[in-house]
């Protein structure tokens, strides 16, 4: 299974929809940070040749109850915290490998609302450059520079927002910052820093609106591209982008996803072509979604059944791009874990003689990465290919039985442009002869399938289970059950253990 | 005799055993079938024709040449594909209907079908279309079909 169980961590607890923030200082550690249920600052940390630690208050740091603890390492052996305490004035301290914790202190005299998130980013290791909503509602910021110390504070381009909203700024390269916040008029707002050219004004970001402090999360998945998400005002979980050759394009809604106003979307981009979110849904479960250059957005599923206070925050690291760890408040107030490895993978090459009519085809690839991820199989989208083959678009497929092939599915399987041997291809026709909805009969060496465009949502997942191995079962519930994919019952359908470890022995799945 | 809802559900699988299904269900079944076809939902119209074929019952053609005034391509290539099943005399006039449609796909489907059911009618067919079609692939194919065979 590529998720885990959620596990608790260390016996920590927090209040309701206290953030986790945690922080990879190198690929074989964590370190966690949160205000606990007494409102004083606590830090654990987990090793690879350790494991867990207990939890311990940092240096005496007290925040109001779930005030967030901001983090950064400017370097592997060094850490910043950033907080906003008790008597409403921004801290800091900071952990080194050859001093150990420091103690807390005030940074330039700055003051915000109690639970003001301070944001913070190193543009190089010997810089920091910090910004906050202040107690009069401007935005401001200040920095710190290995050579010159902490600057005072000052107000960013004329910003503001409503008390308490978090400010997201990220470094798309070293001399380059990008700010993004809810404003007063609930538009959401950007501006930028360029080391040539100095601070912009603050422009509303494609028309887009939230909630009064929504928080906007930013990914650069490289240099020239950002992606920005929030929960508008509707509800609905809304994505942007800005690309250096397009500029910003228009908001729209990510896979149908919903969660509570000002909720936090956490995303990472594990390698420029992916990016995973996470967000408590409107259902107070605790939901993902991907996005990859070669797929697109996948649907939204639950985490390991998962569940939070509705708007709590779920804070992702990928120590590598292969791995993920997530943190969240539960419902019981314990803190929470889960890990992701990406272990099983299916690719697929889908080669277009016709649409889909009764489904679209996005449909039909989410359904089946939905049925498949929740047993640990990724299923990636190698490449799309359109097939001008008119003569083969509605296909013989003799008896569609396994191992006996047509004619015309070996003149139509020969076509496997970038597909590697253990790669799977998908043909999706207008019919076949005689009329089905699939077939996974394919020669040896060729491992394929054809999808019709009366199939269903889960007629794709269903013939590539055959092509891994899989046969017909009779409950209506599972997604081999032999009575049609259309009349599956309770979905999104299930394989059972067995099914699992037939698909996993396959050698196409890689 | 099977009902309609009996039927329609043998036929709304991923995959069918048609000679398998046309056994079980037999002649019987083709009033439902007929009834399927007229339904109009080309996921189950389409399996409905095709199996009145290998059927072959007294009332096949009947449902055949209703989908092959189907609305819906993969309805008429159904009809085309199973007219193989039936006697030559039955669905020449069907197949030779089929030969003229305009979707590419039932065009090719309907020309695999007049080389197999052959007769003179059919070949003559064959032969126009190898000349005369739109679409080069198409007229390839014919021109192979129509060469004598043997």
């Amino acid at each position: 299974m590529s998720w885990s169980g959620w596990f608790n961590v260390s016996g920590g607890a927090a209040a309701l929809r206290s953030p986790i923030t945690a922080i990879a200082r190198n690929p074989n550690h964590l370190d966690l940070f949160v205000t606990g249920t007494d409102r004083r600052i606590y830090s654990c940390w987990w090793d690879a040749s350790s494991g867990w630690s207990g939890w311990f208050n940092v240096s005496g740091g007290m925040a109001a109850l779930g005030s967030p603890v901001t983090a950064i390492a400017r370097n592997p052996n060094h850490l910043d915290l950033f907080v906003t305490g008790t008597d409403g004035r921004i801290y800091s301290c900071w952990w080194d490998a050859s001093s150990g914790w420091s103690g807390w202190f005030n940074v330039s005299g700055g003051a915000a609302a109690l639970g003001s998130r301070i944001e913070v980013v190193a543009r190089n290791p010997n810089h920091l450059d910090l910004f906050v909503t202040g107690t009069d509602g401007r935005i401001y910021s200040c920095w710190w520079d290995a050579a010159s110390g902490w600057s005072g504070w000052f107000n960013v381009s004329g910003g503001a927002a409503a008390l308490g909203s978090p400010i997201t700024a990220i470094a798309r390269n070293p001399n380059h910052l990008d700010l993004f916040v809810t404003g007063t008029d609930r538009r959401i707002y950007s501006c930028w820093w360029d080391a040539s050219s100095g601070w912009s004004g603050w422009f509303n970001v494609s028309g887009g609106m939230a909630a009064l402090g929504s928080p906007i999360t930013a990914v650069a998945r490289n240099p020239n591209h950002l992606d920005l998400f929030v929960s508008g005002t509707d509800g609905r979980i809304y994505s942007t982008w800005w690309d250096a050759a397009w500029g910003w394009d228009n908001w729209f809604n990510v896979s149908g996803g919903a969660a509570a106003p000002r909720s936090r979307i956490n995303a990472i981009a594990r390698n420029p072509n992916h990016l995973d979110l996470f967000v408590t849904g409107t259902d107070g479960r605790i939901y993902s979604c991907w996005w990859d250059a070669a797929s697109g957005w996948a649907g939204w599923f639950n985490v390991s059944g998962g569940a939070a206070a509705l708007s709590s925050p779920i804070d992702v690291v990928a120590r590598y791009p292969d791995h993920l760890d997530v943190f969240v408040t539960g419902t019981d107030g314990r803190i929470y874990s889960a890990w992701w490895h990406q272990s099983e993978q299916v690719r697929l090459h889908v080669k277009i003689l016709s649409e889909p009519t009764s489904v679209t085809r996005a449909a039909m690839l989410q359904g089946m990465q939905q049925v498949f991820a929740s047993v640990g199989i990724d299923v990636t989208v190698a490449s799309v290919e359109t097939l001008n083959l008119p003569l083969l678009n509605d296909l013989d497929v003799g008896t569609c039985t396994r191992g006996n092939t047509t004619a015309e599915q070996n003149q139509l399987f020969a076509n496997r442009n970038n597909a590697g041997a253990n790669d799977m291809c998908v043909y999706l026709v207008r019919s076949t002869v005689p009329p089905l909805n699939g077939c996974a009969a394919h020669p040896a060496g060729r491992p394929s399938a054809v999808v019709t465009s009366v199939a269903s949502q889960w007629t794709l997942g269903h013939e590539c289970g055959h092509v891994l191995g899989l046969n017909h079962v009779a409950p209506t519930d599972r997604l081999m059950m032999g009575g049609g994919t259309w009349n599956i019952t309770n979905p999104p359908p299930d394989f059972v253990q067995s099914e699992v470890n037939t698909m996993i022995a396959s050698p196409l799945t890689q | 005799m099977p009902d309609l809802e009996d039927v329609r559900r043998e036929l709304d699988r991923d995959e069918l055993n048609y000679p398998q299904l046309a056994r079980e269900l037999g002649p019987e079944a083709l009033p439902q079938l007929e009834a399927l076809v007229a339904e109009d939902e080309p996921r189950v119209a389409s399996k409905a024709a095709y199996l009145a074929g290998v059927i072959a019952g007294p009332t096949s053609s009947r449902v055949v040449s209703l989908a092959s005034d189907s609305r819906h391509d993969v309805v008429r290539v159904a009809a085309a594909a199973t007219a193989t099943a039936l006697p030559a005399d039955e669905v020449a006039g069907i197949v030779e209907h089929l030969m003229a449609d305009p979707d590419v796909g039932v065009r090719a489907r309907a020309a695999r079908s007049a080389a197999q059911l052959e007769g003179d009618d059919l070949r003559d067919r064959l032969q126009a279309m190898a000349r005369n079609d739109d679409e080069p692939a198409l007229r390839e194919l014919a021109a192979e079909l129509a060469e004598p065979s043997g």
